[in-house]
Formats: C-alpha cells, structure tokens, sequence
C-alpha cells in the first residue's frame, strides 16, 4: 500500500473509532455475585476455543469465518492468534454498539456484566447467538435454583421449554424490570395467555385471559398492578394452575384457613375468621360478619370462587354475575347490588337478601343491570 | 399463638368493632388525618411526618410472606432515601404479639419505626383491606397513591412516586418508571446489523485491511443504504485504496445524510489534500 493512503486511513480511522464506554449510574446487577463469579468459574472450565474441525458448527462469528484473528487478537494467524487486544466486553461493544445501550438499563445480567464469552463462544457454536450451550441448561449452569423448580414441580409451565424458552420472558443482557424480565409480567403472560385454544400440560383449553379482561372492567388488585406473580409461579408450582399457595378448587370446602392460604397472602384472614367486626370486611350487616356467615362452615363453606372472579369481573369486588348449578353447569345469576352503605343479593343461592354495614337500610342500588355475558371461556 | 395472645387478639378485634367505617379504601387525592400511635417497644411515633416532604406508611403483618417481601424490599429503599425528608412508618395491627412483630421487622433489616395499631384504628380508617399495601402521602397531607404489594420493582415503584413528590423528577420519568418500557433483544434489526458491519469495516480498516472494510461497508449499505456512516466508510476504504475520485461521491453521500459525519468531512479533506497538483 503506498505512504500517502497508509496515513490517511490512520486519520479516518481516528476520525471513526467508536469504543469503551462506562456502565450507566444508577444500575443493578440481577445475580448475586456469587452467580457471576460461577458464571466466570464455568467459563474457565470450558476453554473458549473454537468446535473442533471435525465438528460442523451452526453458527461463526463474522470475523472468525473470515479468518479475521486480528479484529479481536494481537495476531493474525489463526495457530498462535496470541491473546485478545483489548480486555473485557469493551472488545465485543467496538463492533456490537447496541450493547452499550442496553447495558445502561437499569437491571443488568450479572454474567453479561462481567464478560459476554460467560455465555457466547466468540468464535463458533452449534447454537444460535453462538451460545455456549443450548439456552435452558446454559441458564441452568448458574440458576440450578430455578431448575430444580423447574425439574420437581409438579405444575410445569410450557413456556420454559418451548418457544423462546427463557429468553421468552427474560432478557438476557438487561431490562427494566426486576428478574431481567422484558416486560412487566401482566403484558409478558398476556403474550402467550391472550390467544385462543391454548392448552396446558394435560390439555385442558385455558381462557384467553386478553379477553376476558376486555370483557371485565373489575379487575383483582395484582392485574391492576400488572403483577401475576402474586399469585403465580411462571418457573413451576406444586398447585393446580402454577398457583402459588392452597387455592381451593371447587365451589364447596370446609373452613380451614390453611386451604386460602394463596388469598390470606394479602388479604386479611380475620374477615373470614371473626364472626362480628366494624372494620375487617365491609361485607357485613352492621357488625355482623357476613363473609365469616359464608365462609366459615365446617362442611359446605362457600369458597372465595363461588362468589368472586379472581381475575375480574362486571361487578364490584370482584363479584360473579352468577353461581354454576346442576350437573350441566348452568349459570344461575347472583343479580348483585350495590349500594352506598352495602348491598343485595338476588333469590339465588337464598331469598333476596340485603345488608347494610351501618345496621340500617342498604340505600339505593348504584348499578344498573348488568351487561351481556362474556362470551369468553372463565378462567 | 398462646392463648393468651389469642385472647387479647380477639379483646382488639372486639375493639375494632367500635370504629365507624366507610365502605372502601380511602381514595387518591382523599386527607390522611395525623395520629399518634404506640410505637413498638415504647413511646409514640406519627403517622405522618411532620416537615416531610412524603410519607410512606406500610400497612403489614408479621406472620405473612408478602409483608416480609414487602418489607425487604422497602428496606432497600430506606437506605437509597436516606437523608432525605421522607418519613417512613410501617403499620401493625395490635393483634399481633409483640415478639413476633419485633422479630419479622428485624428480619427484613427495614430502619423505619414500627407503629402499633390498636384497635386496627388505621387500617380501618384508610378503608385497607390488604396487607402488605403502601400509602404514599404527600406533603399536602393528601393520599398520593396507593402501591399494593408486587413481588417485582415494588421498591422501584414507590421510589419513583417518592422522587416525583420530592421534585426530583417529572411525572414522565414517574411513569416510565410504573409502566416501563419493553427491552428488546439487540441485534435482529438490519440498521443494528449494518451499524455492526461498519464497526467490523473501522476496526479492518485499522488494521490495514482496505479490501475488507470495501466488503463491510457494502454489506452495510445493503441493509441499510440509508446510513451515513456505512457510506462514509465506503469512502474511507475506496481512499485508502487509492480511489479517491470514487470515494468522493460516498463522502457528499454520506454528508447529504448526515452533516455532521465526521469521517466523510475527514475524508473529504484528505482526498482533497492527497488530489494531484496540491
């Protein structure tokens, strides 16, 4: 190459060069340290080398394939390439920009932190993102927590082993909300759960919850704050519907307090327990307590299900429109009313029966008739 | 719970009963009264903070899993509001033995003062029905919201609302806090490719690999023709190649799209410098 094109590449590159930038304030690391260090220690373990010759790999690294050693060593020559140029991510940020970015989010993956090659091998894989590993088992190297959920509980969610398995809900690098996940947890299962004909493990069809939330403008606290996993356990559980805690099934259970253990979570127990109260429940007829009066029967106590929708409903507090009855399950309406100082019920399960929480008359009904049923299916 | 601990629970609920109550939780925008109440293990601690810019009043129960999440997490928070003129105060109902109330705020390692709730006097006024749940108060005395516990970013939750109520931050950063937004997975994007390929060029470039970089820069502009940059290191490749008269059409390109790019107006200036009769 002659002198004079030498020295003006040197100047356009100069000009060019993009490079180290430091970590943005205020962010946090998703893993303990402890993880990181293991992340660190496993890739230790396992030489970053490129597959052997015999092996067709999936996946190179552009530079790699183009037997480009010097883009990242101090050696073009692929038998000795000699060690990388410049230390840490920085060498993997010069070409993948975008990742400066992103790693200034708030949450960041502590093993993407401490050196991109703890999960990519820089030269080739078999797997996509030249991945060390398949994804779930490389996750698995560090989180053996949330595989041996995974692996032992007696509920599985799909979605870890299908699809984009962990990086479905997670991003792997950085993200804005806690536990690295992409989005809030509400937007992320309605994602999957706001489709039809969506089955679980044992093939029974589950509601698409987008529509019976557009359905129902009441909607249960935690949906309100977009938090699914209140009540939800997305890696695995040991109760029916990756429910996080005792939830009773069916319509009808004796009282015990230990079968609403996933509701007492963050509702107050003493309104089931206290026969009398001004100000556990306002479901009561002056002090009389009228959720106790349901509830707490020592055979057919009247679950939290055969009143409320846990997701939502047309109604306040979460009120059904009605009861399922007879083998065929028809829907009996409750036709509740509320008024300002209680409510009523409609001759359903009982004679029409109202309730004031001052001992008096309920006052005037506030709702109107309700609307048309939803015609999605009942989560 | 002995049983007498089960008996003066029930002697409190029995004065629960007493308190008149309105139907619902107090809403957003709704007066919080000041009270002063029994603070654990001795003399009285306010519900509100007198002179503090924001309250933060936790409503919890020692004996639940969610209250001492909820707790940890507002520990965290504590500490990063340290200093600052908010007052913290977490709830208890009085039915509760003292011990074990001592015990799980201990645990969580929170700093706040722990105020007893006789007779549940204030969860009955803020109409609570849950536990763990958050008021956030402002100075103005006024219910600013209410945070439900949230196993994730509830710390982050109420720090944002505390930051807005202190005046340092805008409602936007508020919200981009509560609601944020999606983050994406790099690198599928043809622009975030290409802008990779012009890197790769540089780095070629760098090292004296004209020819190279010439590949990356057109493989960038074949994903994206709209970037400056990958025009600008067409030119630098086609000049370090000796073809300036060729490279000065991708310098005005990529200057056309990008006035400021650096490397085009180098470039241009280079070749200029390097034009035979200078």
């Amino acid at each position: 190459m002659p002198a004079k094109p030498i020295a003006l590449v040197a100047s356009l590159v100069l000009a060019g060069a993009v490079w180290a930038a430091p970590p943005a304030k205020g962010s946090k690391q998703q893993a303990k340290p402890a993880a990181a260090k293991t992340a660190a220690a496993k890739t230790a373990e396992k030489p970053l080398a490129p597959l052997p010759a015999d092996v067709k790999p999936g996946w190179s690294h552009g530079p790699y394939e183009a037997g480009d050693c010097s883009i990242c060593h101090q050696k073009n020559d692929r038998r000795d390439p000699g060690p990388v140029s410049v230390k840490g991510n920085d060498l993997c940020f010069g070409c993948h920009e975008e990742f400066r970015e992103i790693m200034g989010r708030k949450f960041r993956h502590a093993a993407a932190t401490d050196a991109c090659v703890n999960c990519h091998n820089p030269h080739n894989s078999a797997e996509r993102k030249l991945l060390r590993h398949e994804q779930t088992a490389l996750c698995f190297e560090c989180h053996d927590d949330i595989r041996a959920v995974a692996q032992n509980s007696k509920v599985k969610h799909a979605a870890l082993t299908t699809g984009s398995k962990c990086a479905g809900c997670h991003n792997p690098h950085a993200a804005n909300v806690e536990k690295l996940l992409v989005l809030l947890p509400f937007d992320l299962c309605l994602s999957c759960h706001g489709q039809e004909g969506l089955k679980d493990e044992q093939g029974v069809v589950l509601a698409n919850m987008k529509r019976w939330l557009q359905d129902n403008k009441v909607w249960h606290g935690p949906i309100q704050g977009k938090d699914c996993s209140s009540c939800h356990r997305t890696h695995g559980a040991d109760h029916f519907r990756l429910l996080s805690a005792d939830y009773p099934p069916k319509f009808y259970a004796p009282y015990e307090s230990k079968n609403y253990e996933l509701c007492f979570g963050c509702h107050d127990e003493r309104a089931m327990a206290a026969a009398e109260t001004n100000a556990l429940t306002g479901f009561r007829d002056g002090k009389r307590n009228l959720h106790y009066l349901h509830v707490n029967k020592s055979d057919r106590g009247r679950t939290c299900r055969a009143c409320h929708e846990v997701h939502a409903s047309h109604q306040s507090h979460h009120i059904r429109d009605g009861v399922p009855y007879g083998p065929k399950g028809w829907i009996l309406k409750l036709n509740y009313q509320k008024t300002a100082n209680g409510g009523s019920c409609a001759k359903t399960c009982h004679d029409t029966k109202t309730y004031a929480r001052d001992g008096g008359a309920p006052g005037k009904a506030s709702r109107g008739p309700l609307p048309p049923a939803s015609q999605a299916r009942r989560p | 719970m002995t049983a007498g601990a089960r008996a003066a629970r029930w002697l409190l609920l029995a004065a629960a009963a007493l308190w008149p109550l309105a139907g619902g939780a107090a809403e957003v925008g709704a007066t919080v009264e000041e009270a002063e109440l029994p603070a654990l293990g001795g003399g009285t601690v306010s519900l509100l903070g007198r002179g503090a810019a924001a309250s933060v009043v936790v409503l919890f129960r020692p004996d639940q899993e969610n209250s001492v999440d909820a707790l940890r997490q507002l520990a965290a928070c504590e500490r990063e509001f340290a200093g600052k003129p908010v007052h913290w105060v977490a709830v208890v109902s009085a039915a509760w033995p003292e011990e074990q109330v001592r015990s799980a705020a201990r645990a969580t390692g929170i700093r706040m003062p722990v105020a007893v709730d006789r007779g549940d006097e204030i969860y009955a006024r803020l109409g609570a029905r849950l536990h763990p749940v958050i008021a956030v108060v402002g100075k103005d005395r006024r219910l600013a919201a209410w945070e439900p516990y949230r196993r994730l970013n509830y710390c982050e939750r109420v720090a944002a609302r505390l930051r807005f109520l202190l005046g340092e931050t805008s409602q936007a950063e508020m919200d981009r806090v509560l609601s944020p937004p999606q983050a994406t997975m790099p690198g599928a994007e043809a622009a975030a490719v290409a802008r990779r390929d012009v890197n790769l060029g540089r780095r070629q470039l760098q090292q004296g690999s004209a020819e190279k970089a010439l590949e990356s820069a057109r493989k960038a502009l074949a994903r994206d023709h709209g970037l400056a940059a990958a025009h600008a290191l067409l030119g630098q490749a086609l000049a370090a190649l000796g073809r300036c008269p060729e490279a000065l059409p991708s310098f005005a390109e990529a200057l056309r799209l990008d006035p400021t790019e650096a490397a085009a107006l180098e470039g241009q200036r280079a070749c200029a410098a390097a034009a035979p009769g200078r």
